[in-house]
């Protein structure tokens, strides 16, 4: 368990605190500060996984977010995650990871056989190669997905805990890198309340990584007194392990901070805190201190394990104390990668060579390499590496005038090499946010433009490289964003003396070497420089074309170390400059949420409120079987023991119709209208007319949208001159609320009515049945008016019912004689209790959804949703007899629409099987004849369906075309995806099957 | 007829910024949309069928500055009239609507 790559000192890790880890089931150790990337490759592990298409051998290329090899399987079972950067992995005790993609073993991996049959796998191969024969193809899709995708997903739901925070601030700051850190201390000088995020274990970004000299210490130890000034004062909160990965409209920024991954498993379960927060931060000003990113370059076997970027080779010598090779190649177009051989040597790498295809290079930088006996070879490059599976060698040639140059290569054995293309910078929250950028061509790349929202950028992100213009960006910047918020802000803030050698900037566009080896743009998804001339030829010319053709750029590191690459290629096969080819749209997240933490504590039994009546635990307690009937659980049935659904409903409605039921109906939307103009407003409201305010007497009224469209019905009575109470469908109540009280604040504000929403503070229970009326007469006393025995249908009062103060309306939605009972929320439970218990001597039964459901269709009611579908207007409901001649009301114009008046519209009508056994179910389709077909053939389909006790067969609603004119025709009933092509008869009817006369409502 | 609960709020879902008349800044999601404010008839109890017409139906749909009427649903409730740039969504102004204006928020 030696770590034979590990320095004897330097770097931020504890060589005395020793983490054991598994990796493919090898035991390993490491150390705390280790990423997992550094800890394998301080075990000299360099093969960590197999890529996307091809299959081919992979090791670790970059050391942070943008990692596109080292994919890793973490954990196990439930808390397994596919696809985790070993780069941004903190190593801790007890890790288990696998790698990814590869079968039988990463070592021996069958698939392979990719890369030899790549060919058949060139860009856009999926709509080419395997097309024929056509009845093929789901077997090749199944088997090319099989064989591409990376880690496997967890099957099992996550056990783990996720939370979601937010959080208002002055200066949001993203990267605790140079700029960051001195944007932070200028405005937390000014005052300001500040966040600043990054998605390190530690801050000082890249300072982490450089031997630089910041204000006469190391930058490691300027960031980390910084960070600690910073992280004691009132007014900043520091985030680290915090990604900054999406940039909203109005400043709103989105943080995932991960606060217990870097934890072993002992230690998450002793300090119980979710594993991550979401965090939405509505920030005044933000600044963008995001830094660059180096980029490779392109060359034949670029992706061999032992390929590294040069930036990333010397971060892990410098941060952790890891040689990521014994013997080592720099391969540069910038001055940025000397310091890599520098640091690489002083670790004692053997560094052979330094490779630039620029001719001129720094003399100062020369001096160095010389003094070390590193040789140079500038105006060259690599043709290509060697090796089989891992790096063994590189060949080199010369460039001139930016042409490859014939003759033999010279063949350099190593087996480490570093190579950069130059740093692009990170613009990606700057253009999530709507900022503009530009191509900026003395730096070779792009950097930010305008800003479309309120925010700065300091440092590497603007193509600032030289440190300490950095760290003088940042703390303008910092000072800009508080006097922004109106801080008074002190600057000029003592300059810092800083120190960073090879700085130099200007980038040279290297064109791909000529090998007939792979030569990679986008490692994670395997596309090389032929994808991409292939996709020219073949005629994509728009960036955004290319990318989904080829899928540069479209893995889970969206093409942060390919875009660029990619680009230049485009460009120079579209022989334009890259300015004018434009960027790939920058889309949120920078790098992958797990959905878990989007998901916050909305999960499960939290996903939405969920409202219960006042009765609901006496009816848990007996038992009854709930729905959802909208955001309500409703008891749909009060089952018997041994009793099955259908038989629990059949005797809820029997009961109904012969003997008394009572049903909870406290859902119902409930609304008080007071006013001297309720009248006035009642009349524009529903279709019906209301000729005068008559107490104790109550209308069915039917209300519709303004396009004529039936919105929702629902009784209307009237409590007293100017005093009136509405009830509506439980699913509607929402959608009423709003329509009422869009019509009296904003198009009738002249009208004197109040509308209050009483939906809560009522409880509702219904008594339906023909042996309720002497019943109730023992129960119910009426205060303001005659006795109960000559209370009217469709007529309310006041008074008691067992004893407790009621609205008492009779209304009905079975077809019974029926009585709904309104009072106080806090009295229904009391209430469902005395009804249950003063059932003695009369079988009083409970009744639910269900069977109240089968009532109103045996009587041919509408429900919202079934028949008033938000598609029907009145006519086609049978309401027309109910619409007023004289007034407006709202929806007259639009029901005049010649549309809604044509006779070939669909009409609600009655369906009774003609084989009485057989169901009608909703949501099939009605036919006219038994042989028709196609959707043409449809000429409508059943709304609701159910088993009529009453009937003792099969009935349904439905909407048929000219309904009103087929009753008593013969239609079929289509039902595909149950039945298949079997079509089964059905009679038309009128759309009340019980009691028509409504002879037992009275 | 009966349907399971809709999905609670995930992700992010706060984008932007709407300022009540009554409440003052809030997250978008506490409010519902409900109209074009073209869409609002002049004088409704005589307008015309051809009026009701061009004013549902034939409306412009342009870029830039656009009035809509807003509710603060999860909040307040109150109703008011949002201008809103479509393109950059920028909110010029927010102005109470209904029988009793509010004192401005400071």
């Amino acid at each position: 368990m030696t770590q034979p790559f590990r320095t004897s000192s330097g770097g931020v890790v504890d060589r005395d605190s020793v983490y054991r880890f598994t990796f493919d089931g090898r035991d390993f150790a490491g150390m705390r500060g280790d990423t997992l990337a550094s800890a394998l490759l301080a075990n000299g592990v360099r093969l960590v996984g197999r890529s996307f298409k091809y299959h081919r051998p992979r090791g670790i290329f970059s050391i942070g977010a943008d990692e596109p090899n080292g994919l890793l399987q973490l954990g196990q079972g439930p808390y397994t995650e596919p696809n985790t950067r070993a780069t941004q992995t903190e190593l801790y005790d007890d890790l288990i990871a696998s790698s990814q993609n590869h079968w039988p073993a990463l070592r021996f991996d069958l698939l392979a056989i990719n890369d030899w049959l790549s060919p058949l796998l060139a860009a856009g191969f999926y709509y080419k190669t395997f097309m024929w024969p056509a009845a093929f193809w789901p077997g090749y899709e199944r088997l090319i997905r099989r064989a591409a995708g990376l880690g496997r997903a967890p099957t099992a739901p996550d056990p783990d805990q996720y939370e979601q925070r937010f959080a208002n601030c002055d200066v949001l700051i993203v990267g605790a890198g140079p700029a960051g850190l001195t944007a932070a201390e200028a405005a937390a000088h000014a005052g300001a309340d500040i966040i600043l995020v990054d998605d390190h274990a530690r801050a000082g970004g890249w300072l982490c990584r450089e031997r630089a000299q910041v204000g006469g210490m190391g930058g490691m130890d300027w960031a980390l007194n910084n960070y600690t000034a910073l992280s004691k004062r009132d007014n900043v909160r520091v985030l680290l392990r915090t990604t900054a990965f999406g940039y909203y409209d109005h400043n709103l920024v989105a943080l995932v901070e991960r606060l217990s991954d870097h934890l072993s498993p002992v230690q998450r379960a002793s300090i119980r805190q979710p594993r991550q927060r979401l965090w939405r931060v509505r920030a005044r000003q933000v600044i963008l201190a995001t830094g660059a990113q180096e980029q490779p370059l392109i060359f034949g076997n670029n992706d061999l394990p032992g390929i590294m970027l040069a930036g990333a080779a010397r971060g892990y010598v410098n941060e952790y104390g890891v040689r990521p090779g014994r013997v080592a190649v720099v391969i540069t177009n910038n001055d940025s990668a000397y310091r890599s051989a520098l640091d690489l040597h002083n670790a004692g790498v053997s560094v052979v060579a330094v490779v630039d295809p620029r001719s001129e290079v720094d003399p100062e930088l020369r001096a160095a390499l010389e003094h070390r006996r590193i040789r140079h070879l500038p105006g060259s490059g690599v043709v290509q590496a060697l090796g089989r599976g891992l790096l063994q060698a590189v060949e080199i040639n010369a460039i001139k005038d930016g042409q490859w140059q014939s003759g033999n290569p010279e063949k350099i054995r190593c087996d480490l090499l570093c190579v950069s293309g130059g740093w692009t910078p990170n613009l990606h929250l700057h253009a999530q946010s709507g900022g503009k950028n530009h191509y900026d061509a003395p730096l070779g790349g792009f950097v930010p433009g305008l800003p479309k929202q309120a925010n700065l950028c300091a440092g590497a992100i603007n193509g600032t490289w030289d440190l300490p213009a950095c760290l003088f960006e940042g703390a303008r910047a910092g000072a800009a964003a508080a006097t922004n918020c109106n801080y008074t802000t002190v600057l000029p803030m003592p300059a810092l003396d800083a120190r960073l050698a090879g700085t130099s900037s200007k980038l040279l566009s290297v064109p791909p070497s000529p090998s007939r080896h792979k030569r990679f743009v986008d490692l994670q998804n395997d596309v090389t420089v032929d994808d991409i001339q292939l996709a020219h030829r073949e005629g994509y010319r728009s960036v955004e074309h290319v990318k989904r053709y080829t899928t540069l750029g479209m893995g889970t590191d969206q093409g942060k170390t390919s875009n660029p690459g990619g680009l230049a290629l485009l460009a120079n096969e579209r022989q334009q400059p890259i300015a004018s080819v434009g960027t790939t749209t920058f889309r949120p997240p920078f790098t992958p949420v797990t959905l878990g933490t989007l998901a916050g504590e909305s999960r499960d039994g939290r996903l939405a409120p969920l409202r219960r009546t006042p009765m609901h635990t006496l009816h848990e307690k007996a038992g009854a079987a709930f729905d959802y009937n909208g955001l309500w659980l409703r008891p749909a049935r009060f089952p018997r023991a041994g009793e099955k659904p259908a038989d629990t409903i059949m005797r809820e409605c029997r009961a109904v119709r012969g003997a008394i039921g009572i049903a909870d109906v406290s859902s119902l939307g409930k609304f008080e209208i007071r006013g001297p103009d309720c009248l006035e407003f009642l009349n524009r409201v529903f279709i019906n007319s209301f000729s005068a305010e008559i107490p104790g007497r109550i209308r069915y009224g039917v209300m519709l949208r303004e396009d004529g469209i039936v919105l929702d019905d629902g009784a209307v009575a009237c409590l007293a001159p100017g005093h009136w109470f509405l009830t509506c469908s439980t699913s509607h109540a929402g959608e009423v609320q709003e329509h009422l009280e869009y019509l009296l604040d904003v198009l009738w504000p002249d009208l004197n009515v109040h509308l209050v929403t009483v939906t809560e503070q009522w409880a509702a229970v219904a008594v339906a049945g023909p042996r309720a009326r002497r019943w109730l007469q023992r129960l119910v006393s009426i205060t303001d008016g005659p006795a109960f025995s000559e209370l009217a249908h469709m007529h309310c009062a006041t008074g008691t019912v067992a004893g407790l103060p009621a609205r008492i309306l009779r209304v009905s939605y079975s077809g019974e004689y029926a009585c709904e009972f309104y009072l106080r929320s806090g009295t229904g439970a009391d209430l469902w209790a005395r009804l249950l218990a003063e059932s003695s001597g009369e079988a009083v039964t409970p009744y639910g959804l269900d069977a109240m459901d089968v009532l109103r269709i045996e009587k041919g009611y509408i429900a919202a949703g079934a028949e008033a579908d938000g598609r029907t207007c009145p006519g086609d409901l049978g309401l027309d007899r109910l619409l007023k001649k004289a007034r407006r009301f709202i929806g007259e114009h639009g029901l005049r629409r010649p549309a809604l008046q044509r006779d070939h519209r669909l009409q609600m009508v009655g369906l009774l099987s003609v084989d009485e056994k057989r169901p009608l179910r909703e949501g099939a389709q009605i036919v006219a004849t038994k042989e028709a077909k196609g959707f043409g053939a449809v000429i409508g389909h059943i709304t609701s369906a159910a088993y009529s006790p009453a009937l003792c067969r099969h009935m349904a609603l439905a909407l048929l075309q000219r309904g009103r004119t087929r009753h008593g025709e013969t239609v079929y009933i289509a039902d595909p995806l149950r039945d298949g092509r079997k079509r089964h008869a059905a009679t038309v009817t009128e759309p009340a099957f019980f009691d028509p006369a409504n002879e037992r409502l009275k | 007829m009966n349907v399971a609960p809709a999905p609670g709020r995930t992700g992010i879902d706060t984008m932007q910024l709407i300022p009540c008349p009554w409440c003052g800044p809030r997250a978008h999601i506490e409010f519902r949309y409900h109209c074009d404010a073209q869409a609002l008839p002049r004088d409704w109890l005589r307008e015309t069928a051809v009026e009701f017409e061009s004013r549902t139906w034939l409306r412009d749909n342009h870029i830039g500055e656009h009035d809509e009427i807003w509710q603060h649903a999860d909040g307040c409730r109150g109703w008011l009239v949002l201008s809103r740039n479509n393109l950059t969504h920028v909110v010029a102004k927010s102005l109470p609507m209904g029988p009793v204006a509010p004192a401005p928020v400071p």
